[in-house]
């Protein structure tokens, strides 16, 4: 069940102050020991697989209208059967994939390093800076995210994947930026830091070099929950009819042909197919989250 | 004479504020119909005797306005109401002619006064006042006061001393005058043949609307609360944006209706099939992409009308000059006939129906339903059946061949000819509907793609087609129609919502006899409307699609309903249950 | 406490500033325009069609309309709707009080569920039981919304006729009396559970990992030094410290409720703002798109001021930034 603002998992509070081996040695071993979070790796790395190579894969082309042969069972020709356009539903799937994911990754890709980048100058600044960059952030964080989305794409006539991809994104930063500003300033309290900087390092080399190593773990558990939630609100604006254009296969341009009991109920073919698809995908990504949450946090029991 | 349909719907469970004709509409099996015969009316054959007591509920899908007053209201989704609670004088039979309801009336010699007379003295508003023809003065001078906001004035302009009126410089229209209190007479700029199809014939309350300044009646709780009219139920209670609960009307003029209520509830029309089913709702107008599942329900009849309404794809032949209100035929691309008729024999209008409108449309050859009286015999026509060879034959003739070798013709100048094709996006099968029709052109080596890579939003489409953005070309529409065949409004050189721009003296001509004095013989402004028609036909400033059936979907306890092309919603009186 | 509250204040009114204008130009920026659907040569023409874009002023020039607009919505004058033809400030009075209560509804199921599974989770990690409402939780934010709605509203309305499918309130029902809300309960239980499972995953997962976390502080170590009962420190100790920060999220999820609600009410053709708002942008009806929009971004507004004058409240540090 999805809508609304990136449903971000409150960031925990603890914080982790590893010392001695490398945080990421010690992240990467537990992470592996943990069989949930493998699995679930695995199982994404041959979705994104088979999503990308679905040029390879499929057995019809992904527009093509076939008017004599609409909401077919599936067969021999068609594996999955057709939808109300006659098109293959296997191959719409494949390719579907293909762009339900590129979006989710390029969405979290733009997310993150918007995020970070306004995080971390607001948080390293601090005084005007950062009141002014967090003023602008409360804005956007204010903006209804579903509304304006939906207004946004009223605008945008020739709306693409593009336009999507590039509003949502413009209208997700906001949570990121702040829990990286929150991470930086209190690392910033650190010694080696304070030191770094009375030395006269450059600001920027103190954000990269200094800061943003200590935050990534959090970043990146934060990226994969983003990740997640994108391709779930591909679907949901798919299906109000403001997210992918028609023409294009989406998951959620699939999912959302399943909009009434009679198709729920006769032609599971159609949906069942991207449901499982939808379900496994967030599943796992998930849990891959929270494999990576125990294992960057020192204080997890495992 | 027609309104701009959608053909969609935005996401597909809202409706827009306008009557919506779906994109995928079904209709009548096309077996070689003795030409579209018009509509007869689909009185439900009755198993037993009517019986009073029961209600109905009839259901519609998208929320309602409850602008509850006819001068106001805009959408099918208030008229449903306003159907069940109001009357029109005069009435629209079945075969979409006017004809004597509550009012006779005849015509001066010069055929510019019309007289008026009530049939029956007896009639009675809800709150008890009788009905007179003052009430209908009132609802004209409603519609044409300068504070007035609503869009009817088309209605009433006609007539003698309106614009006057309308101006504030004359207390009274001139040309109305009430001689007693059941007789009126109308005087008209000049005669017109379709005066009494569009003249504005629905009453308004006058003296239960008395002391509401016109610019307040819109908002007034005596039009959203608490509305009356003369119709066989009376409104009990507004729930907005959900339903109306209707209650009989003892006192109606034709006798005591045998329901004691009906119930007007908005659902959400993917659900539709299942609340039939359960029985939640009696009575819905589905959206022809459930055909087959209500079909299979056992307790739902359904019944089959003509639309008022055809679709169409327009070829952008020029550009509307908005200081001169004319329409300038500039450009140049789809110029050739002989192009536009081999599109249209390239594309299979029945396959088409078949996926897309569960076989319940027909093709149409020009801008006339089969329902109207108006229509030209298919047999006068060219009826541009699906003939992919002779569409390349007049390409070939036409200039445009495949230079390059890559499959694709090029135009006469043998440069790359693509069609850019634009279509609204709303229902689920726009798409591959799109697509579909591209695929037909490009059977023939017409290379075609949709204009910006996708469907558009209804708003943002007609934006584009009514300014006649460059980029648009080839657009796919529909428009809905009046009972009255008059085309003037979408086809003269004077005509802003002609969007194809295109330009034909002699067609105007026609349209202005369709009119005229002698086209007041019906059999006469027949013969002008054929001769119309087979010039669009011939020219075709636009291919003409389909024109789909309404289908109707009737619980079997529900009797004595009359469903006909102006609206599923007639002699609510004489509806009755089984049970 | 009052200076913070006061500062916090006045930063809002920058945010609105930008807000009214983002709202406005957004607005403007959509093709067409409530009159692009009234254009039927049946009952209207061209003339009229002018007339009324003259007349609702859409030929002023932006910056003209934009003052117009903006001083109107704070002396608390929206505007007409076009398309309903009355005070939008009525219209939204009309159905405002139907979203609230699905989002309190909502509200309400989203903390009771996320409280007991986050609880059960949180005691005894890593267990099956963990698992299991971690999957339970995940398939729940997995399946699309619409898709639940639909579904939900085929099995519990259609088959088994448990809930009603569609609206607020019965035919039928007097205003007042007993009948009549238990009517609005019985509409707004299915929606509500959609609506508000969704924010359950996130606030399970929270309530779990505070929880396990508290565990291992040292007030907790010396209770259970002390031989305080495990589940004494469980139900008291620990469940006070993880449910503040929890609260606090109330004022952030205002908003996100509101908005949230635009599926779920559209499926469930529950007329509050959210179907009000999808009609409105495919009419091009401008002041109630424009006032839905701008109230719901104030209502985040004002949450997020909640939001983070409780936090101040339970962690006074936070006054100090």
């Amino acid at each position: 069940m999805s809508q609304t603002t990136t449903p971000q998992l409150p960031p925990t509070v603890s914080e982790s102050k590893v010392k001695g081996t490398s945080p990421w040695a010690i992240g990467m071993r537990k992470f592996f020991k943990n069989k949930l979070a493998v699995t679930s790796l695995l199982f994404l790395i041959i979705m994104f697989a088979v999503s990308f190579s679905a040029d390879l894969l499929d057995t019809h082309d992904p527009t093509k209208v076939d008017i004599m042969s609409i909401n077919e069972a599936p067969s021999k020709d068609h594996y999955l059967g057709t939808d109300e356009g006659g098109r293959d539903v296997y191959t719409r799937l494949l390719h579907g994939g293909q762009v339900s994911l590129t979006i989710g990754l390029s969405i979290t890709v733009l997310v993150i390093i918007t995020g970070t980048i306004f995080g971390s100058i607001a948080g390293y600044f601090g005084g005007w800076v950062d009141s002014l960059v967090m003023r602008f952030t409360d804005y956007v964080l204010t903006l209804p995210f579903l509304v304006f989305v939906i207004v946004v794409k009223a605008i945008f006539v020739d709306t693409g994947v593009l336009t999507l991809i590039f509003v949502v994104s413009l209208l997700s930063w906001g949570g990121t930026a702040r829990m990286v500003r929150g991470k930086i300033l209190s690392e910033k309290e650190n010694e080696y830091v304070l030191s770094a900087i009375s030395i006269g390092c450059k600001p920027s080399k103190v954000i990269f070099k200094h800061l943003l190593p200590n935050v990534i773990s959090t970043i990146i558990v934060q990226s994969v929950y983003l990740l997640a939630a994108m391709i779930v609100i591909e679907t949901a604006l798919s299906f109000l009819g403001f997210g992918v254009p028609a023409n294009i296969p989406s998951w959620g341009n699939i999912m959302s042909t399943a909009s009434t009991p009679e198709v729920i109920e006769q032609q599971w073919w159609i949906w069942v197919p991207a449901g499982l698809c939808i379900t496994s995908t967030i599943l796992a990504i998930n849990f891959v989250g929270e494999g990576l949450k125990d294992a960057f946090n020192p204080k997890s029991l495992r | 004479m027609m309104k701009k349909n959608s053909g969609i719907v935005m996401s597909a469970f809202m409706a827009l504020s306008m009557a919506v004709v779906g994109c995928s509409q079904p209709s009548a099996s096309p077996t070689p119909a003795p030409a579209p015969a018009p509509t007869t009316p689909e009185v439900q054959p009755d198993n037993n005797t009517p019986k009073p007591g029961g209600t109905v509920t009839f259901a519609y899908r998208s929320p309602f306005k409850g602008l509850l007053e006819r001068a106001y209201y805009e959408g099918d989704d208030d008229d449903r109401i306003l159907r069940f609670t109001t009357e029109a004088l005069i009435g629209t039979g079945d075969d979409l002619k006017p004809f004597p309801y509550m009012v006779d009336w005849t015509v001066s010699d010069d055929k510019k006064t019309f007289t008026f007379t009530m049939k029956n003295k007896d009639i009675k508003w809800h709150n008890g006042d009788p009905l007179t023809m003052e009430d209908w003065k009132y609802a004209l001078e409603i519609i044409a006061h300068k504070d007035y906001e609503g869009s009817r004035y088309s209605n009433v302009e006609m007539i003698v001393g309106a614009d006057e009126y309308q101006k504030g410089t004359a207390k009274e229209i001139s040309g109305i005058k009430i001689t007693d209190p059941y007789t009126m007479s109308i005087t008209i700029k000049q005669p017109t043949a379709n005066f009494i199809a569009n003249v504005w014939s629905y009453p308004a309350p006058k003296k239960y609307y008395e002391g509401i300044a016109i610019k307040d009646l819109v908002n007034h709780p005596k039009v959203r609360q608490n509305p009356i009219g003369t119709g066989p139920f009376k409104v009990k209670k507004i729930q907005p944006g959900e339903f109306v609960e209707m209650e009989r009307f003892d006192d109606y003029w034709q006798g005591k209706p045998l329901l004691d209520g009906v119930v007007y509830k908005v659902i959400d029309g993917k659900m539709a099939a299942s609340l039939l089913k359960n029985g939640e709702i009696d009575m819905y107008t589905i959206q022809n992409s459930l055909y087959d599942d209500v079909a299979k329900i056992d307790n739902i009849d359904l019944i089959e009308v003509d639309e008022l309404a055809y679709t169409y794809i327009g070829f952008k032949m020029g550009h509307w000059d908005a200081e001169k209100k004319l329409n300038i035929m500039d450009r140049p691309k789809y110029s050739d006939k002989r192009l536009r008729q081999a599109m249209a024999y390239a594309i299979d209008r029945k396959a088409l129906a078949k996926a897309f409108e569960k076989n319940k449309a027909e093709p149409i050859h020009a801008p006339m339903p089969p329902v109207s009286w108006a229509k030209a015999p298919d047999s006068e026509l060219n009826t541009y059946d699906y003939n992919p060879e002779k569409a390349k034959q007049l390409l070939d003739e036409a200039g445009f061949k495949d230079v390059t070798g890559d499959g694709l013709r090029e135009d006469p100048q043998g440069k790359k000819f693509t069609i850019n094709y634009d279509a609204m996006s709303g229902t689920e099968v726009a798409e591959p509907r799109a697509q579909a029709i591209l695929q037909f052109w490009k059977e023939v080596g017409l290379d075609a793609k949709l204009n910006g890579g996708a469907l558009k939003e209804f708003n943002a489409f007609y934006d584009m087609v009514e300014k006649d953005e460059p980029s648009v070309e080839v657009f796919s529409a529909a428009w809905g129609l009046s009972a009255d065949p008059d085309p003037a409004g979408l086809f003269k050189a004077t005509d802003l919502w002609n969007y194809s721009r295109w330009v034909s003296e002699e067609s105007d001509k026609l349209i202005a006899e369709g009119v005229s004095e002698k086209a007041m013989d019906e059999a006469v402004r027949k013969d002008i409307y054929v001769k119309w028609q087979k010039l669009v036909n011939e020219e075709l400033p636009s291919i003409f699609l389909h024109s789909r059936k309404e289908i109707t979907a009737k619980n079997k306890r529900v009797q004595g309903t009359h469903v006909n092309s102006a609206s599923p919603i007639n002699d609510t009186h004489k509806w009755w249950v089984t049970k | 406490m009052v200076s913070f509250a006061i500062r916090r204040f006045l930063a809002m009114i920058p945010i609105l500033i930008l807000l009214s204008v983002t709202v406005f130009s957004l607005a403007k920026l959509m093709p067409g325009d409530a009159l692009t659907g009234k254009i039927d040569p049946n009952n209207a023409n061209p003339e009229y069609i002018a007339k009324m874009r003259e007349q609702l002023g859409y030929n002023d020039p932006v910056p003209v309309q934009y003052v117009k607009w903006v001083t109107g919505f704070f002396q608390g004058d929206m505007g007409d709707s076009f398309v309903h033809k009355m005070p939008v400030t009525q219209l939204i009075g009309e159905r405002i009080e139907n979203t609230v209560m699905l989002a309190l509804a909502s509200l309400l199921i989203t903390y009771v569920v996320a409280f007991i599974l986050g609880m059960i989770a949180g005691r005894w990690p890593y267990r099956w039981s963990d698992h299991l409402i971690l999957t339970f939780n995940y398939i729940g934010y997995a399946v699309p919304s619409f898709f639940a709605a639909i579904v939900c509203i085929y099995i519990f309305s259609i088959q088994l006729g448990w809930f009603p499918a569609s609206g607020s309130i019965s035919v039928g029902a007097q205003e007042g009396t007993l009948y009549y809300y238990l009517e609005r309960i019985k509409h707004t239980i299915l929606p509500a559970i959609v609506l508000g499972l969704f924010n359950t995953a996130a606030y399970t997962q929270f309530l779990r990992n505070d929880v396990i976390e508290n565990a291992s502080k040292d007030y907790v170590r010396t209770a259970m030094a002390k031989g305080t009962k495990t589940s004494a420190i469980y139900n008291k100790h620990i469940l006070r410290n993880s449910l503040i920060p929890m609260v606090t999220f109330i004022g952030l999820d205002i908003g996100t409720l509101l908005s949230g609600a635009v599926i779920t009410e559209t499926i469930f053709t529950y007329p509050g703002l959210g179907q009000l708002f999808i009609d409105s942008v495919s009419s091009r009806d401008y002041s109630v798109v424009m006032a839905i929009s701008m109230l719901l971004a104030i209502m985040s507004l004002v949450g997020n001021l909640i939001a983070d004058l409780l936090y101040s409240v339970v962690d006074p540090r936070i006054r100090l930034r």
